[in-house]
């Protein structure tokens, strides 16, 4: 997939656990792991807007797109 | 719609005109010609075909039926010389007079005892190695079936083995119904081949129950259906 999430590297900014994350979107942690490893298939608006709101940043900051060569 | 969904749609449809096309019109392979002895009589049973009696010591009798060859052919009616027919009375209850019919055969059981059987042992032989075969796959095929249902009583119903155990199931159930064909085409074959019935044509019947290869192909389509669903079930179940 060519969507990376780079929601670790705002979480070390933001200086927030797995744990306490996972509590404040209200998602599981196995849920949160899956995020951070971009093996999620999509991500609900609610659940990114929840995470745009505990980590006071923008989509564009958890989110990038690199576009993977074919083949 | 993957492209094995795609396949086997195809071959369900072509399976179900063949099925069709079969039954209006008859193809049937035919034996020879008729040859100038042949007889067709109701008379005593040749002494090879008698059972065998025993006396026993202390007086008692035992009969024993002769270990006998026998095979099930198709026949067809064929003419007969001088326009003879073969014809059996027939009895009304409640009738004043019997009246009598023309006996058309269609179907008919050739016996002979072992000891003296000219047609050659391939039937037998040819017989047992795809019946142990089809025996093979059934009690492989029954296998699977019982992993297959154990997986969906542990609620895993849409995963990627449950497909490829139905795809199985489905490929053996078609291997099940052309080994049955094939088998009852190759012996019908050597018959057509090697005799010639008293006033019968011998013919192949597909009489193979084809209700076999259309579930082993809908198991097929199923199994697709299936991993289709299971991608669907990761779609919902990887959403966050």
């Amino acid at each position: 997939m060519s969507i990376i999430v780079n929601l670790d590297v705002m979480m070390a900014k933001r200086k927030i656990s797995s744990q306490a994350l996972a509590e404040q979107i209200g998602i599981t942690q196995a849920n949160l792991s899956l995020l951070k490893t971009g093996k999620v298939r999509a991500v609900r608006f609610s659940t990114l807007d929840a995470i745009c709101k505990a980590l006071d940043c923008q989509p564009g900051d958890i989110l990038e797109y690199k576009d993977e060569p074919v083949g | 719609m993957n492209k094995k969904l795609k396949i086997y749609s195809v071959l369900f449809v072509v399976v179900i005109i063949v099925m069709l096309v079969t039954s209006v019109f008859k193809f049937e392979k035919t034996s020879a010609l008729g040859f100038s002895e042949e007889k067709l009589e109701v008379t005593n049973p040749p002494a090879g075909f008698t059972p065998i009696i025993d006396t026993l010591g202390n007086g008692t009798v035992i009969t024993h039926n002769r270990s006998t060859f026998s095979y099930e052919v198709n026949v067809v009616p064929r003419k007969l010389p001088e326009n003879k027919e073969l014809v059996s009375t027939v009895r009304f209850p409640a009738a004043v007079s019997n009246q009598t019919y023309l006996v058309k055969m269609q179907k008919v059981k050739l016996e002979v005892p072992t000891e003296e059987n000219k047609i050659g042992s391939f039937p037998m032989w040819f017989g047992s190695i795809t019946g142990s075969l089809t025996l093979v796959v059934i009690v492989w095929m029954l296998c699977i079936v019982f992993q297959t249902i154990s997986r969906i009583r542990k609620g895993e119903i849409f995963v990627a083995d449950v497909s490829r155990n139905l795809e199985k199931i489905g490929f053996m159930l078609s291997a099940i119904y052309l080994i049955e064909l094939i088998t009852s085409y190759t012996i019908t074959k050597y018959f057509i081949n090697h005799i010639i019935l008293a006033g019968h044509y011998i013919v192949f019947k597909n009489e193979c129950n084809i209700m076999f290869l259309l579930t082993g192909i809908a198991l097929l389509i199923i199994s697709q259906i299936i991993l289709m669903g299971k991608d669907l079930k990761e779609d919902v179940d990887l959403t966050v």
